[in-house]
């Protein structure tokens, strides 16, 4: 990820939802995004206590999860390179023909 | 095995072994002309299967039955100007005296497949040039030269579900490479929602029943895609879900953000959403938009790559039985749309009217752009073109039997459309 603009927008917690997310997200990969971001609460791993009642862990998942918005900048496919422009907020994902 | 050929031709000089896991079959093409002479053979092995011939251009369709260490001779016609393929299913249905003649009717057994293993054997056309009857098949002559498919299998990486199997030239006949958005898509379904989006979005409020019930049926935080999402009008609906989606078109996508959604802009055909993580997805009104029966399989397929063991999807398009007979009357059919060919459903150019007040129309009314509206002073109104590729009764069901490791859960009409609900089967030790 690169990030030109950072917006950050308040968002209800809801620790139920964060464990639901939990299961559907590649973690290391997060936890990358989070780290290029200069966020850097997340920790490496995370064990059923943790998502069960740290509050701590909780909150900063949930900030980084939910409230952290990037406004303008782009994706970077690790493996091609290829950038994938973030503008307004919205990520635009299609390939071009020659990507196909 | 040379003398097996009644056309003269050198000896086979090519052999391709694929080998097929249970319930994977093979897209339908014609092998290409210009790369192998007249007759090939098949020998399968270890399994049984069902061969399934369609003819280029019309309905005739055939089915044959392969019983294990059974040779296929496929040479003339049914090799030059008959698609052949293998429905992608766990099991067949087969004539109770196992004749020729795959049999659907009484006194049929269903034969539970195995892993099979085919050998074709062809003989190399040294000349690059074939002299076909069938000009308009053949790529030397009428027909045009598709891309390889394994040029567009290439880009399918770390797909762990399904790979048909493909010979090194196999190609479909007069088929493109179905990632690629093709010119009537990018001028009759992109540019012209970019151009009504705001006029399409205000018209976009009626929730669906439908829909409404699948979303209802999905547990709190679920995680649910909208693909082909227009103005976002089920990410309330789903509100109890984490429903993420997009859309082709910017402007639609923007409306959504607006609104607070989780959006990104994309084509359903390349979902950029990592595979089996989600608990449901939806696609209303969406793969009616694409041109070729290649482009609705690989819009299926991908939708059901996303569902996690056990997802389902809900895909909606519209149906040629429609309610309002009448509104049909405006369509434009297309007739020389080559993909279509042969193939199930019709496809029309649908009108869309802005009318004068909206700020869609004057900017329209300005454009030299192909594609942009026509003027209509009788209405007072921009009318745009959408393609449509309208679907008839049972091809949704069709689309879907070409995908393993998918159940049909619900299939029906609903106003003037046909919607399908499909489950992905659960993970099994195979």
């Amino acid at each position: 990820v690169e990030a030109e603009k950072v917006d950050v927008c308040e968002c209800e917690f809801n620790p139920d939802f964060l464990r639901s997310m939990y299961a559907k997200l590649d973690w290391t990969a997060f936890r990358e995004t989070a780290l290029s971001l200069k966020l850097d609460e997340l920790p490496e791993t995370v064990s059923e206590e943790m998502l069960a009642g740290d509050e701590q862990f909780l909150r900063a998942f949930h900030h980084i999860l939910l409230e952290v918005q990037i406004e303008e900048g782009a994706l970077i496919c690790p493996e091609t390179g290829r950038r994938f422009p973030i503008t307004k907020g919205i990520a635009n994902l299609l390939l071009n023909e020659d990507e196909c | 095995l040379n003398g097996l050929a009644a056309s003269s031709q050198s000896a086979f000089d090519q052999l391709t072994v694929n080998e097929y896991p249970r319930g994977i079959g093979l897209l339908p093409h014609v092998d290409t002309h210009s790369a192998f002479e007249d007759a090939i053979l098949s020998l399968s092995l270890g399994s049984s299967s069902v061969m399934e011939f369609r003819r280029h251009g019309d309905d005739d369709h055939r089915r044959l039955f392969l019983p294990p260490r059974s040779l296929m001779v496929m040479e003339g016609e049914a090799r030059y100007a008959w698609q052949h393929y293998i429905p992608h299913r766990k099991s067949d249905r087969i004539a109770a005296d196992a004749g020729a003649g795959a049999g659907e009717g009484e006194g049929s057994v269903s034969l539970r497949r195995g892993k099979r293993t085919s050998m074709t054997f062809r003989t190399i056309r040294v000349s690059g040039q074939c002299s076909c009857s069938y000009p308009q098949c053949c790529d030397s002559q009428e027909g045009k030269l598709p891309p390889t498919r394994m040029k567009a299998k290439s880009n399918d990486e770390g797909q762990a579900s399904v790979s048909p199997a493909t010979g090194s030239a196999s190609s479909s006949c007069c088929g493109v490479d179905e990632t690629v958005s093709p010119e009537l898509e990018k001028l009759h379904v992109r540019k012209v929602y970019d151009s009504i989006a705001g006029h399409f979005s205000a018209t976009r409020f009626a929730i669906w029943p439908e829909v409404k019930t699948f979303l209802d049926s999905m547990k709190r935080h679920s995680l649910v895609a909208d693909l082909g999402c227009g103005n976002g009008k089920y990410f309330d609906v789903g509100k109890h879900c984490c429903m993420t989606g997009g859309d082709l078109s910017h402007q639609l996508v923007a409306m959504c953000k607006q609104r607070g959604y989780e959006v990104v802009q994309l084509d359903v055909v390349k979902p950029p959403y990592r595979k089996g993580i989600f608990d449901g997805a939806i696609s209303i009104a969406v793969l009616h938009h694409m041109s070729s029966f290649n482009r609705r399989l690989t819009a299926m397929r991908r939708i059901v790559d996303l569902l996690r063991p056990g997802g389902r999807a809900l895909v909606t398009v519209w149906a040629m039985e429609q309610e309002e007979e009448k509104k049909m009357k405006k369509w434009v059919e297309l007739d020389d749309n080559q993909s279509n060919k042969g193939d199930f459903g019709r496809d029309f150019l649908v009108p869309w009217n802005v009318p004068f007040h909206r700020p869609e129309a004057s900017k329209a009314a300005k454009s030299t752009e192909e594609a942009a509206g026509k003027i209509d002073e009788k209405k007072g109104t921009v009318v745009f073109q959408r393609f449509y590729h309208v679907f008839e009764k049972g091809e949704l069901d069709h689309l879907v039997g070409c995908i393993p490791n998918v159940t049909v859960v619900k299939s029906l009409y609903d106003r003037s459309n046909w919607c399908i609900v499909v489950q992905k089967d659960e993970e099994d030790s195979n």
